[in-house]
């Protein structure tokens, strides 16, 4: 997963921007999306990405996979990222 | 001897705004 070329993310205090040059939609994250972003960013494939934010949440892995598996398709449909 | 709590994430889409 990758994000696509005209795709630019910036890190705020609240969470992450991500503005799509070609479409000039932008997008706002909380403090978990922008992790998830980061973490895309760093060319993670999803186990490893369950496993950082298992490590650094409190949560059920069962809740944190569908909540970023939700979240990537999301990411996907509006071609912020790409397979 | 050990993390903030889960919560979904979420994606908003503020163009307009």
């Amino acid at each position: 997963m990758n994000f696509t070329e005209h795709t630019k993310i910036r890190k705020e205090k609240f969470g992450t921007v991500v503005f799509d040059t070609l479409t000039e939609k932008i997008f706002i994250t909380d403090q978990i999306g922008g992790d998830i972003l980061q973490l895309i960013e760093q060319g993670k494939d999803l186990p490893e990405m369950l496993n950082v934010l298992g490590d650094n949440y409190d949560g059920d892995r069962q809740t944190i996979k569908k909540d970023v598996v939700e979240f990537t398709d999301q990411l996907k449909s509006d071609n912020i990222v790409s397979v | 001897n050990e993390k903030k709590k889960w919560q979904r994430p979420k994606l908003e889409d503020v163009s307009g705004k």
